[in-house]
């Protein structure tokens, strides 16, 4: 699931003088260029929107976004940056919290709280790390005191939370998504006889931490769901999108559930996955 | 509505970063912007008390080296690149005097598969992290990622040479 960058050993037929990295360098530049394209976090989009993409391509993509489209409202586009797994979180999370009830938003920011004592806990350097906390708590609370202001409709909230976003060239995001990843990292730290093990090519959990999991842009694997989950006490749906036809062709779904017991949890999160990529998916509400 | 423009989350930390090497320097390693209106830009002095600390017997002991740092306005979320503004022939250091070590790049971006499992860039990294890991590349080239083809030949076949030029770039630090 990772996009390691495998390059081919062409560099011995290819009769032009270029190097390893002027090949990777350019693979990257289309990457970013085709990334830039996307707003970090797209409007509610119905699902509509993505089977016209489909239309032409895969059946087995075209039949399962219909069953979608009967049971979800919509969907909000990430940028495919390598972030899009800890971003979409970050914004499906702040918004049931700010969606949900009064208990719903104190407990999410608890837990948020709490992650500062969850990264001290494990040793790392709270000089580099404070400023992220920080944005990230900043970015929920910003739009957390307008929904006490007044009666706003939660669609409003939901924009104001996607202009918190995007704005500055997304400069809050980006720290929220540098804090989640410090707080999965943390985790996996913390429970790593639990985890290592399922870690094939890794040497040590610390080393695994640093450059899959801390290193901003770089893509999530399962790993990373479950140790956010865990450490924030959330429930995260996955909703997988391929073209499997096992199943019967139906679309599965990966729950991830990080809770304690019933009593302690949040609304969950449900994230839409086409291979390589998270967006997040809406329920259809009974409103 | 949100206080910190682009720009402003880098200068924050780049003001936190250099006042906490101000009030702890590592050894040996010492570094600021040059000028105070411009936060982006810093100068290093790698001298020699930090090398003869190291147990590795290097050429390199006894010079002062100063480079320039370079940071991008998302600073930490890329690293800052690193110029050696003094005369230098290492392995791990271009013609042109920029440094290349895995510290200095982010894991995605990886252009010696080889060096896979070293140390990347992450915004939890430094310039003192940074500055510790050059001090180290000093006493020990990695002459798997060569960013200098000649100083890695010279070193790998001829050492003898490869210290009598790399002393040769100390004495002309001493000379300025």
């Amino acid at each position: 699931m990772t996009s390691e960058q495998q390059t081919t050993p062409t560099g011995k037929e290819a009769s032009v003088d270029v190097s390893d990295e002027q090949i990777l360098a350019f693979e990257q530049e289309v990457k970013d260029a085709e990334a830039r394209e996307r707003p970090l976090i797209g409007e509610l989009e119905p699902l509509s929107a993505l089977y016209s993409e489909y239309e032409r391509g895969s059946p087995v993509f075209c039949e399962k976004i219909k069953a979608l489209d009967r049971e979800y409202q919509g969907f909000r586009r990430c940028r495919g940056d390598g972030n899009c797994f800890f971003r979409a979180f970050a914004f499906a999370w702040f918004e049931s919290a700010l969606s949900g009830d009064d208990t719903t938003l104190e407990r999410i920011r608890q837990r948020l709280t709490a992650t500062k004592q969850q990264l001290l806990d494990v040793g790392f350097d709270w000089v580099a790390l404070e400023d992220f906390y920080d944005m990230t708590v900043e970015l929920l609370e910003m739009v957390a005191r307008q929904r006490g202001q007044t009666l706003t409709e939660a669609a409003t909230l939901s924009n104001e939370l996607r202009l918190g976003f995007v704005s500055e060239q997304g400069v809050y995001s980006n720290a929220a998504v540098v804090h989640l990843r410090m707080v999965a990292s943390a985790y996996l730290r913390a429970h790593a006889d639990d985890y290592l093990p399922f870690l094939e090519l890794a040497t040590s959990m610390d080393q695994y931490c640093a450059q899959h999991v801390e290193a901003f842009g770089r893509e999530s694997e399962e790993i990373h769901i479950i140790a956010l989950t865990k450490a924030l006490r959330s429930i995260v749906n996955v909703v997988y999108l391929d073209g499997s036809t096992a199943n019967d062709g139906r679309v599965s779904v990966h729950p991830f559930d990080g809770t304690e017991n019933a009593t302690d949890a949040t609304p969950a999160i449900t994230l839409l996955y086409r291979p390589g990529h998270y967006d997040i998916l809406y329920n259809r509400t009974a409103a | 509505m949100y206080a910190r423009g682009s720009g402003g989350t880098a200068l924050k930390r780049l003001m936190t970063e250099y006042k906490e090497l101000t009030v702890n320097p590592p050894d040996g390693v010492c570094a600021g912007p040059i000028s105070e209106d411009n936060f982006f830009e810093w100068e290093a002095d790698i001298s020699s008390a930090r090398l003869t600390t190291s147990h590795v017997d290097t050429p390199f002991e006894g010079g002062v080296f100063s480079a320039v740092l370079k940071f991008p306005r998302d600073y930490p979320l890329s690293p800052p690149t690193m110029t050696f503004t003094s005369p230098m022939f290492h392995p791990n250091v271009y013609a042109n005097g920029e440094v290349c070590i895995s510290i200095l790049h982010p894991p995605g971006d990886d252009p010696h598969m080889y060096e896979s499992a070293s140390e990347r860039w992450s915004p939890v990294q430094s310039v003192e992290k940074i500055l510790l890991s050059v001090v180290s590349m000093l006493a020990e080239p990695n002459d798997e990622s060569g960013a200098n083809i000649d100083a890695c030949k010279i070193w790998r076949t001829d050492r003898e040479q490869f210290n009598r030029r790399v002393r040769d770039c100390v004495r002309q630090t001493l000379d300025s």
